[in-house]
This record gives C-alpha cells, structure tokens and sequence, in this order.
C-alpha cells in the first residue's frame, strides 16, 4: 500500500513508521507533496471566485499557510505530549504533524473541485467564503483523528488534544489571517496580494462581515 | 503511542546531584522564553521585562505556597515527604516551562500579527494559564490520595499568587508596554 492510501485507509500503521527513524524520511517528503498538492489546488479553486491570477496566486499561499501553521505549532505539539506522558522525540513530532497534515490536505484534494463547482455555478462571496471554510475545517478533523491515533488509548489523551487544539486552531487562523485574501473581496477593484494595513478586527470580525479601512 | 525516549538533557537530570534546583532552573529559563516571546511586540525592553517576570511567577508561587502546603499536611498529621514534595513542585514548574517553551513561537506569531493589544493581552494570557494549568496537574498527580483533599485549599492558593505577581510584573496582561 503506498503512503497515499495507508494515510487514509490504515493511519495507524502510519503512525507507528512516524516513530521508526529509518522511515522518516520518506514519510516526511511524501507528506510535504500531499500538503503542497492538496493546498493548492484548494487554493486554486477558492481563488477562482476571482479569476485566475487570484487563483494561482491562492494556490501559491495556501500551503505555505499550512506548512507555517504546522511549523509555529510543531514545538507545541511535542512539549504538551511530554506533558501528557507520551515521550516523543522533536523528528517522531514533526513525522507525526506531517503525516496528519498530508491526511488532511489529502481531504482538501477532494473537496477542491466541489469547491470549484460552487464558484463556477456563480454563488455569492459569503456561500463561497463558508464553504470554502467548511471544507477546510474537514480537512482539519481528518488531520486532527490521526493525532487522536497518535496519542494512544492512554490517559490523558483528551487533555492533551483539547491543548494541542487550541493551540493549533490559533495560530492556524491567524496565519490564514495573515496570508488573505484567498477568495478575494467583491468590494475590491483589483484584489491585492496581501490585505496587510486593513483593520477588520481579525478573522471572527471577517466572518461576520466588518471591514473599515485604516 | 508513546515511546520511551530520553532525552540528553533528561539523563543529565536523573544523573544530577541536584535534580530539584536543576529542574527548577530549567523550568524557570524556559518560561523566561515564553515572556520574551509574548512582549516582542512592545520590543525589546518589554521582552526582558517579561522574560523576568513569567519565572518570577513560578518563583512567587513554589516559595510561597510550598511551605504553606507543608505545614497544612502536618497539621492535619497527614504522613509528608519534605523531598517528595520538592521533587514534585520542580517537576511541575519543568513541564509547565517545557510546555511554555513549546508555545512560545505561537505566541511570538500571535502577538506580533494581532491587530488589538487587546487579542495580544487575551494570547499571553491563554499561554499563561496552558502552561501554569499543565503544572498544577503535575503537582495534582505527585501528591497522594489523603492529600489531595488539602490541594483544593493549595491550588486557587497557587493561581492566585501566580495570577498577581504575573499581573503586577506583565504590563502586557493589561497595563500597557512598559
């Protein structure tokens, strides 16, 4: 079984190669493709709300958003296991957050062209902006069961994945945050790379809708 | 899954003559990190200004209420182990810098990229409590059945200690960069 099918079908025997050092390495640079792929072409679809510049340039984004929020959230991983009593090593942390986020931009993969479908069949901004959130949040639950494997039936798995996941959904949002627009705003002539000077009160004021100029 | 993986500096614990000062120094040096990494909005000033005053927390809360434990333990003539005790608070403040450590590049994200000084307040103030709560639990877990009883008095004890000298020290949990 290749790493593609074994990461969806079998995760746990995903999870005990994270913490075999010889396969590692193949583990490590199969899950950096599935982020990449599956990020961009998410990106590629969300972005074509706008046309394509706007779609190459969000499917240039969205895995970087991925692989940052992986790498700010990686140390956080490993201290809150060791907390937990579950001794990983930083390499078996970084196997492991890998492997969760290939499982889950594998998912991503999938939704891309529902995605793509709304966009094209011409919903609104808002219907597109919540779906494109709602696949991305399944992404996030599949990404997030392999860690619920990873962390064994032992005590005091909960504790451990309610901290992980706070931490985690954080600064995955902010650094989404930080990377918008992906979509683009309709109130936008010409939407720019990067909506850096704008006070909008943060992620929740966007999804409620606020937005003022600074 | 979990595998039993030590590491170098774990050894250097379990071989040391004082593992009690050396946990607790590890733990408080890298809380230190987690201040600076939560004030490096306000520059750096703020940093070291926080880098003192996350540890000094810990300090405050092990020195005060440690003995206040004790001598509430002998008081109600349950059976204490002086050592055990201090081996358990050093373990707690370890992991709760360990811990502190682990998310302070989140943190560092977070503050810097918030909008409001507001949200930056509200992310120090969720680590604070992630890593002092990840403490307490191993103060919980270290103490036995009959004096478990006693930690209901002992840990609003500790948070409250904790909670006022991080607030006095940390400008950053409400009264503005120094």
């Amino acid at each position: 079984m290749s790493f593609y099918s074994q990461v969806l079908r079998a995760p746990d025997q995903v999870v005990g190669q994270c913490f075999d050092s010889s396969a590692r390495p193949s583990i490590v640079g199969r899950a950096l493709a599935c982020i990449t792929l599956g990020g961009a072409c998410f990106g590629f679809a969300a972005g074509m709300f706008r046309g394509w510049e706007q779609a190459l340039t969000a499917a240039a984004k969205l895995p970087i958003v991925t692989l940052l929020t992986l790498a700010v959230a990686g140390p956080a991983l490993c201290t809150i296991a060791r907390a937990f009593e579950r001794p990983w090593d930083f390499a078996t942390t970084v196997a492991l957050m890998l492997a969760a986020g290939a499982r889950s931009s594998l998912v991503l993969l999938a939704v891309a062209p529902a995605l793509g479908l709304i966009v094209d069949s011409g919903f609104g901004y808002s219907a597109v902006r919540l779906t494109a959130l709602a696949g991305y949040s399944l992404g996030g639950l599949s990404g997030l069961s392999f860690l619920v494997r990873a962390f064994g039936a032992a005590p005091g798995r909960s504790g451990a994945l309610l901290c992980f996941a706070l931490v985690f959904g954080t600064v995955g949002v902010q650094s989404a945050w930080l990377f918008r627009p992906f979509l683009g705003d309709p109130r936008d002539a010409e939407v720019p790379l990067f909506a850096h000077g704008r006070v909008e009160g943060g992620m929740l004021g966007a999804l409620l809708g606020a937005r003022h100029e600074r | 899954m979990a595998s039993p993986i030590a590491r170098p500096w774990e050894v250097v614990l379990e071989r040391s003559r004082h593992p009690i000062v050396e946990r607790v120094a590890l733990g408080l040096a890298l809380s230190a990190l987690f201040g600076a990494a939560c004030a490096a909005r306000h520059g750096l000033v703020a940093m070291l200004v926080h880098a003192v005053g996350v540890p000094l927390g810990f300090a405050a809360a092990a020195g005060l209420a440690t003995p206040a434990l004790c001598i509430g333990v002998a008081h109600f003539d349950l059976p204490l182990d002086a050592g055990g005790v201090g081996l358990t608070v050093s373990r707690a403040i370890a992991v709760a810098g360990r811990v502190m450590a682990g998310t302070a590049p989140a943190v560092l994200l977070l503050t810097v990229s918030v909008e409001s000084h507001e949200s930056a307040s509200a992310v120090a103030a969720a680590g604070l409590a992630l890593g002092g709560a990840l403490g307490l639990r191993e103060v919980v877990r270290g103490f036995g059945a009959g004096q478990r009883l006693l930690l209901f008095a002992f840990v609003p004890f500790v948070v409250a200690i904790t909670a006022r000298v991080w607030w006095m020290t940390l400008p950053i949990l409400g009264r503005g960069a120094p």
